[in-house]
């Protein structure tokens, strides 16, 4: 179980396509900031990352959020920032691989979308995205681990 | 019967039918749609040419599943449609709608699809919706073809689609007449 606050979506050049805020105390613009420091990070890592797997793992940690990282096929990025836990590194690792791969294929669809008009690089703006996003988010908050993380395509 | 025409189709779709992938084939479909709505920017016309180009598919349909399957005439409308569930469709899409809605008069029934793949990964904008596009509207223009070709007249039309938030989708069959002579050219 993991508390996420944040899941973001950046393109190649670090612009934020999508901030997810499911945390209610903290303001939009703090993870809008947190996204931008882990560009940084994020190119370093896939700079050394040549084994070309998609997830970067914990790129930084700022004051009480850890914030992990994952890169797309395309270079476009996700970065999920969620409370530090007591958890051992290895089972967050894997919690949190999982809820990158279901946003990896909540994009996936939305891109898929025939109607889709925005280009690649202009902000998501799709409730269906939005919503399974936050379902994704609601899903790992509980300890009810068991259950597949939704997906769009049923 | 029905038994039968399941059994047909389900055998016919494994061995005889080259297989393309789904996903080729739902992205080809989706552009398609949006640059017909791009190019005519009234839903209604993408709707009619929808419907013209799925006629073309269905009169050349009709002669292929007649030859795949080897099927004879069929005695009524009944099992008419219960062909174009179970077979027709079960071949080229590999779904089978319900057959359902039948009229007191025995012309005209309803074709429920659980599960359209043309839909998947589409999201209608809210334009769309409004403007009354029926994205699956190809469908009803192969059904009519192909009907035709089986000396049916027939009006097709989608009444409900997932897309537009309805429970599922149905497509209304309605029998015009048979004719008796040869199908016109120059139809559309």
């Amino acid at each position: 179980m993991i508390k996420v606050h944040c899941i973001a979506v950046l393109s190649r050049q670090g612009n934020p396509l999508y901030v997810g805020n499911f945390d209610q105390q903290q303001e939009d613009v703090k993870y809008h900031y947190l996204a931008h420091t882990s560009c940084d990070v994020i190119d370093e890592r896939v700079e050394q990352n040549r084994a070309g797997d998609l997830f970067l793992g914990l790129l930084q940690t700022v004051g009480d959020m850890v914030v992990y990282g994952y890169v797309m096929n395309t270079g476009k990025r996700i970065i999920l920032a969620s409370s530090v836990s007591t958890e051992s590194a290895a089972v967050r690792n894997a919690l949190v691989k999982e809820i990158f791969q279901a946003v990896h294929a909540a994009y996936i669809a939305h891109a898929c979308n025939p109607f889709n008009e925005a280009g690649s690089e202009d902000r998501l703006a799709d409730a269906n995205f939005d919503s399974l996003v936050a379902a994704i988010a609601r899903a790992r908050s509980t300890p009810s681990a068991a259950e597949p993380l939704p997906r769009a395509r049923p | 019967m029905a038994k039968q025409y399941k059994t047909i189709g389900e055998e016919t779709w494994k061995n005889s039918v080259e297989k393309v992938s789904a996903e080729l084939f739902i992205l080809t479909y989706g552009s398609m749609v949006v640059q017909l709505v791009k190019d005519y920017e009234d839903y209604s016309a993408v709707n009619k040419q929808l419907d013209k180009m799925g006629y073309n598919i269905g009169v050349r349909l009709a002669d292929d599943v007649l030859a795949r399957t080897g099927l004879e005439r069929c005695p009524d409308l009944h099992a008419t449609a219960e062909v174009i569930s179970k077979v027709g469709f079960k071949i080229f899409l590999n779904i089978t709608p319900t057959v359902s809605g039948w009229s007191p008069d025995g012309k005209e029934f309803s074709l429920v699809l659980d599960d359209n793949p043309l839909n998947d990964f589409c999201e209608l904008p809210p334009r769309a919706v409004q403007g009354g596009l029926w994205y699956s509207n190809i469908l009803c223009g192969v059904v009519r073809g192909a009907l035709e070709m089986m000396h049916m007249q027939t009006d097709v039309a989608f009444v409900h689609d997932v897309l537009r938030g309805d429970d599922t989708s149905e497509i209304r069959v309605k029998l015009v007449r048979v004719l008796e002579e040869e199908v016109p050219a120059g139809d559309d």
